[in-house]
């Protein structure tokens, strides 16, 4: 019986455009939870890799022994680091050491090369006893290469590797000293950490989400003073602007397939239902009962259905690990699969339950004359709670998507209002042109009339299309200039070597050594560090009112301060002016914020031989997202003085340029060279990665858009059809049927494209505020809801068949 | 083309369709002619092939044997558009379920025959002919907002709008209750005397065959006088 009702309800088209609608419903779901899973691991991995861990206790004291205990069972890893001096024979070097145990890193690879320049290989583990792994700039200032021995403290360890990156690198940009790695059981051997050394305590700590909450709530109310605890789940890179933006309108994005899926579904089960009308009737006559009815809408309707759910997700899940493995992210385990997959089946089940459940449910409880006779009259009550429920059935979709529908009540009520809103604007409008049809030509005013008479359905058609249409533009504008802009943070070129430590005289020749290099260079900036101690004259602490984190890591230590006379690149100022008169100082807008500093404030910093006094003449906005150098402080040139001085830079070098580096390091030995390639090629990737989301999202939505429309054409055909045959029976040849089949495409794709731009321009002066500074280019993607009018319009024309033979 | 040409003739005609084993034999060896002004009804009982017979005559389908003259023209020998502009040109219909364009309010209903045939000034002959019928205050009306016997007393209009030489009912009166059956009826027989109009008739009704001039009946496909 099962088979017979399904191989009847194939044989009708509605049913088949809705099997469609079904499986792309199911598919978009299923890959999207799967792409944002992959998204959200690849994340909170690098996030938790940047940090050295999922959660990180650091303290300038080792832990307690209870905090420890609280750690028994869970993934951990223990770092020391402090500032020591290096010794072979005469050669004496201050190096940032970071001892490391036997379970470090937790997260992410090691990379450490053969010999300085080499190219780098990743470890999973630490140095072992009796090794140091140097950076090279260390082995350039003491003249060693891998294989030979150093001092430290009182014991001898052999060079093992040079260390060209760690994964929890922290030391930031403007750490002085080259970095160094060692087995943390050698650290006592060395003897130099004693009672009050100055020295950096870690505790890494992997374990899942659910157990981390625990003990970050556990280690939380045990934190001793000098200790702190960081959480990978509150500094996700997920929280950074561009990409945070991305998931927003991926996820907006697909929210819209899914209902655009809904409305196809809704079209073709109310065409369903009509056809299948006199057979509900028939089945009434002849004595159903309630049960049998509803047994045949289940056996008949739904469960057919469930093919094309299934075939849709098992496409997700054969589809999307292979193309997450192909872009390298991590893939969802077995568990994790089957939640995705169930999400995923169970999303078109909803959608057929909230949309196409009504029309064919209203069929069983009406009287059997009315079905015979065709004189369907849906009550008001049942109005109401089909209206009920299509506005209900989307939230349990977005809070499987977002996870919460906070992150999508704005798409949600921008949608509801454009629904809503736009076929009632669009009302009048359709009327004033349908009064003034009168002057155009017959197929023309018949294609009108078509659209015009049918309002009820062409409208929310026509709004369906149009929002399409405009998310699809928008997303495809938007997410180019997103990606366009965070690829101008990071353009081709990007920085790819930061130079710190250079001293006056090294800038003629330094200069001369970018220029024979053909590097592109950002400016070079003089570094002075000090502490910002008063504003106003009022010692910082006590001026400030509001410290959070920001503030504290301000004030807690020296800030790097430079001198420029223009703003660079990266910033844009807020308010005020640049700072130009010696004296005068700029200050970036979150830690102004943080701090309460305002323009006109006196702020004075304490360098080791020097006080420094400003005026704050502006605030920048600093996008701490470019490989740019950026600072809080930029003052006048000439505020600062010359005295322990150094200068920074960053510049881009192709890559296999190693013996050009080389050069330089021996040209200028106590330079410090850092190399973020490693980091900058994971960004990119991540661009390029997000460039091709964006697009396979437009084509989805594409489909769905399609899928609608024809759902459209379908549910009118019957009418269509008949006109048609009355048109040819006065007299009518097949050019006219044709034209008025293409009139009333163009006049569907070409509203709707029209519609689209406006929407698009619309939505471009809040979106132009909100993500691009009130900046927005027009694109040619508005061409795109043109192009797709006249390829419905061709494929009406192409399409037409006579009537007659109909 | 003299006054004694017949407006419309068939020759053998005949019509055959594949069944699942054999070919079926809907019409057999029909012959008529109609001259003009003349009155023709053909009855029969249900699936005696009267509305085959019918789209054969109106060249709306084709006939597996045989030929159709409209005014002396081989009108089923044509293609689809030369035989939609000779029907457009000659002919009018009126049918049981009215067959009136859902979309277009009565007015355009009746204007569109004149405006497919490019004349000039449909507007004002369509509201002459509304007028015709009893309707010209219902002329911005929509079918949907017609009852049963205005809505047929439109497709009257719309079929004389034309001035045609011949006028198909199929089964004119089969909606519409007694009272508006008999004004329907009185109506088109009225217009079809006043304009000279040919008149083939379909019907089971033998009251409104008997106001025919002429009668044939068709059973099994095949007429007997």
């Amino acid at each position: 019986m099962l088979d017979r009702h399904s191989r009847r309800a194939w044989r009708s088209s509605a049913f088949r455009i809705q099997a469609l609608a079904v499986l792309l419903a199911a598919f978009t779901l299923t890959a999207m939870l799967q792409l944002h899973h992959a998204l959200d691991a690849r994340f909170s991995e690098r996030t938790a890799t940047t940090l050295g861990g999922d959660l990180v206790l650091e303290g300038s004291q080792p832990p307690t022994p209870a905090q420890r205990q609280v750690l028994q069972g869970v993934r951990h890893a223990q770092t020391v680091g402090f500032a020591s001096v290096l010794i072979n024979e005469n050669h004496f070097l201050l190096a940032s050491i970071e001892a490391v145990s036997d379970s470090y890193p937790l997260y992410g690879q090691v990379i450490i090369a053969n010999s300085r320049f080499a190219e780098g290989e990743p470890v999973s583990g630490g140095p072992p006893a009796g090794h140091l792994w140097l950076a090279g700039t260390a082995l350039d200032r003491l003249g060693l290469a891998v294989g030979e021995f150093i001092t430290l403290g009182e014991k001898t360890f052999l060079i093992g590797g040079v260390l060209v990156q760690e994964p929890d690198q922290q030391s930031g940009f403007y750490s002085m000293n080259p970095r160094v790695l060692m087995n943390l059981k050698d650290l006592p051997a060395t003897g130099v950490l004693a009672t009050g050394s100055r020295y950096k305590q870690r505790l890494l700590i992997a374990a899942p989400a659910p157990r981390i909450s625990a003990l970050a709530i556990t280690l939380s109310d045990g934190l001793r003073p000098d200790q702190t605890l960081e959480n990978a789940a509150d500094s996700s890179l997920q929280q950074r602007g561009p990409v945070r933006q991305l998931f927003l309108w991926s996820r907006l994005a697909v929210m819209l397939i899914l209902l655009l899926c809904a409305a196809a579904i809704y079209l073709t089960a109310a065409l369903r239902a009509h056809q299948q009308q006199r057979l509900s009737a028939v089945m009434k006559t002849v004595g159903a009962r309630r049960g049998q009815l509803i047994r045949r809408i289940i056996v008949g309707e739904m469960l057919p259905l469930l093919w094309p759910a299934l075939i849709g997700t098992a496409m997700a899940l054969m589809a999307m690990p292979a193309l997450l493995s192909w872009l390298g992210m991590p893939l969802a385990d077995g568990r994790d699969q089957w939640q995705m997959a169930l999400g995923g089946l169970a999303s078109p089940l909803l959608l057929w339950a909230g949309y196409a459940l009504p029309p064919l449910w209203q069929r069983i409880g009406l009287p059997t004359v009315a079905l015979l006779r065709e004189q369907v009259v849906i009550n008001r009550r049942q109005r109401l709670l089909t209206l009920l429920l299509a506005i209900a059935t989307p939230l349990p979709l977005a809070w499987l998507l977002a996870g919460s529908l906070m992150a999508l009540w704005p798409l949600l009520l921008v949608m509801a209002a454009v629904a809503v809103g736009l076929p009632l604007l669009l009302w009048p409008l359709v009327s004033l042109a349908d009064r003034a049809s009168g002057r155009l030509s017959l197929a023309a005013r018949l294609a009108l009339r078509r659209f015009s008479r049918r309002r009820a359905m062409t409208l929310p058609l026509l709004a369906a299309l149009t929002v399409a249409l405009a998310t699809m533009t928008l997303s495809l504008h938007t997410g180019q200039q997103l990606i366009q802009q965070w690829r101008s943070t990071l353009p081709e070129q990007a920085p790819n070597y930061f130079v710190i430590n250079i001293f006056d005289q090294d800038l003629p020749e330094l200069r001369r050594w970018l220029t024979a290099h053909g590097s592109q260079t950002q400016p070079l900036y003089p570094i002075t560090r000090a502490r910002l101690t008063l504003i106003n004259q009022t010692p910082v602490r006590e001026a400030v009112s509001k410290e959070n984190d920001r503030g504290q890591r301000a004030l807690n230590r020296d800030l790097s301060l430079t001198e420029a006379d223009a703003l660079p690149q990266s910033n844009t100022l807020l308010s005020g002016t640049l700072a130009t008169a010696a004296g005068e100082v700029t200050v970036e807008s979150r830690l102004a914020e943080s701090l309460d500093i305002q323009i006109g404030d006196q702020l004075t910093f304490t360098a080791p031989q020097q006080t420094i006094d400003a005026r704050v003449t502006g605030i920048r906005e600093v996008n701490w997202e470019s490989f740019a150098p950026n600072f809080y402080f930029m003052f006048a040139p000439g505020s600062l003085g010359a005295q322990n001085r150094t200068w920074l830079t960053s510049f881009y070098l192709p890559p296999g340029n190693s013996a050009a580096l080389t050069q330089l390091v021996q040209q200028f030995p106590h330079l410090s060279l850092l190399d973020v390639n490693a980091l900058l090629n994971t960004l990119q990737s991540l661009i390029s990665q997000a460039s091709q989301a964006a697009l396979a999202l437009a084509l989805l939505l594409l489909v769905a858009a399609l899928l609608v429309l024809a759902a459209a054409l379908l549910a009118t055909g019957e009418q269509r059809r008949k006109d048609n045959r009355l048109l040819v029976l006065v007299g009518a040849r097949q050019g006219l049927l044709k034209r008025i089949n293409g009139w009333q495409a163009w006049m569907l794709g070409g509203t709707a494209a029209l519609l689209a731009n406006l929407l698009h321009l619309l939505a471009l002066i809040p979106l132009g505020q909100l993500l691009f500074d009130g900046r927005l280019p027009l694109s040619p993607w508005l061409a795109l809801p043109w192009a797709l009018a006249l390829v419905v319009t061709a494929v009406a024309l192409i399409r037409h068949r006579g009537a007659a033979g109909q | 083309m003299t006054a004694s040409s017949p407006v419309l003739e068939a020759t053998t005609l005949s019509k055959h369709v594949q069944g699942p084993e054999e070919k079926l034999a809907l019409l057999e060896d029909i012959s008529l002619s109609v001259m003009p002004g003349d009155s023709l009804a053909i009855t029969g009982p249900s699936g005696s092939g009267k509305s085959t017979l019918l789209t054969l005559l109106a060249g709306l389908d084709v006939p597996s044997a045989g030929q159709v003259y409209l005014n002396g023209a081989p009108f089923s020998a044509g293609s689809e558009d030369q035989r939609a502009r000779l029907r457009g040109e000659h002919c009018g219909f009126v049918f049981q379920h009215f067959q009136l364009v859902a979309d277009l309010t009565a007015l355009e209903n009746v204007m569109l025959p004149l405006e497919i045939l490019g004349r000039k000034r449909p507007r004002e002959q369509a509201q002459h002919w509304l007028e015709q019928v009893g309707l010209g205050r219902r002329c911005h009306h929509f079918p949907e907002q017609l009852s049963g016997g205005e809505q047929q007393r439109v497709a009257l209009a719309r079929a004389f709008v034309v001035s045609p030489a011949l006028l198909f009912a199929d089964e004119p009166t089969g909606s519409l209750d007694y009272r508006n059956g008999e004004h329907v009826a009185e109506l088109l027989f009225d217009l079809n005397r006043q304009q000279g109009t040919a008149l083939v008739l379909v019907t089971h009704d033998p009251a409104l065959a008997a106001r025919c001039q002429h009668q044939l009946s068709l059973v099994d496909g095949k007429l007997h006088a």
